[in-house]
């Protein structure tokens, strides 16, 4: 608990956390006081990164106490609630879509009708989430709606007409920005994109061996 | 553009190029996988969408990304057995006496 204090540590340490926080269960209920007491001080202090961080240790120790973290719904669900409306790039997205999945989870744990009264509302903010232009938080909204629909049931059908036709719109999307930009082989990319991705962009010196054995296909025309 | 400019074209590019997919995809597969659920949670209310939402997944099926082909199949699979649970099936009874000999 000291290194989530600790500015140098605190970001690896609420990631530690995060994952055991996960597969406590009901072991969970002698530390939760303890945790949320810290986490709940670190979303108003903490950086960015970390406030991210943070609220996904939250939504898991809301997973792992269910009914006992009722006491803590309502505070933390005031103090989300200001991470749903960021509109900047990278780090505010990141924590935008967490918070969704976070507030998706606490629902699960106190149930429909402690839920209900922010039920509305966060349906809103999951469309606005829809519209920012953004992978990462097309998907939390997608998963925040099953969420709702599998607690909400029939309440769940009037938003149906508005929740499908992006879901449709996602499935037929490119996946290429520009297709005539690059034609890579195929068969080279299709296979654990993910994977090569990762190691790529860990070690910009494999990146370039990779240039290297294949060489962007039709030669760089500049733009 | 001098070299230097030119590998950080390439460094762009190649970026671009995996950029591309994980994010996307990743939003396909849970897309895919909501559009069950969302049939199971909401039984009767989904019947409008569920035609559509059939063929999208079925056109996601030959996906590169297995992810997707994942979701997609298990997706196709639940609508199923929505179907069935709203069909009101009987309950399932053990029975049909195998006489023995008949599968000759």
């Amino acid at each position: 608990m000291t290194l989530v204090e600790n500015p140098l540590t605190q970001r690896t340490a609420c990631t530690a956390l995060d994952a055991l926080l996960e597969i406590l269960h009901d072991n969970i209920d002698q530390y939760l006081q303890l945790v949320m007491e810290r986490l709940a001080g670190l979303l108003e202090t903490a950086p960015l990164s970390v406030k991210a961080v943070v609220t996904g240790a939250i939504g898991s120790a809301a997973h792992a106490s269910k009914e006992n973290f009722l006491p803590y719904f309502q505070p933390t669900m005031n103090r989300l609630q200001h991470f749903l409306v960021l509109t900047g790039e990278g780090e505010e997205t990141e924590l935008r879509g967490i918070t969704m999945d976070a507030i998706g989870t606490f629902a699960e744990a106190v149930g429909k009708d402690v839920f209900r009264p922010y039920f509305p509302d966060m349906m809103k903010q999951a469309f606005q989430g829809i519209e920012m232009g953004n992978a990462r938080l097309r998907e939390c909204s997608f998963l925040f709606f099953g969420v709702m629909a599998g607690l909400f049931g029939d309440e769940f059908a009037p938003y149906l007409p508005s929740v499908l036709p992006p879901i449709f719109a996602s499935c037929r999307q490119a996946e290429c920005g520009d297709e005539n930009d690059i034609r890579m082989p195929s068969s080279f990319i299709h296979h654990r994109t993910k994977l090569i991705r990762s190691f790529l962009w860990q070690f910009p010196i494999l990146r370039r061996l990779f240039l290297h054995l294949v060489p962007p296909a039709p030669p760089v025309s500049k733009r | 553009m001098n070299q230097n400019g030119n590998v950080d074209i390439e460094d762009l590019e190649l970026d671009k190029m995996f950029e591309v997919n994980s994010a996307v995809a990743v939003e396909k597969e849970i897309a895919a996988d909501t559009m069950a659920t969302l049939f199971s949670a909401t039984k009767a209310h989904f019947f409008p969408y569920v035609e559509q939402a059939t063929l999208e997944l079925v056109g996601l099926l030959p996906h590169y990304y297995e992810g997707i082909r994942k979701a997609a199949t298990s997706s196709l699979l639940e609508i199923i057995r929505t179907f069935y649970d709203l069909s009101e099936p009987a309950e399932w009874q053990p029975g049909g006496a195998v006489v023995s000999g008949q599968l000759s």
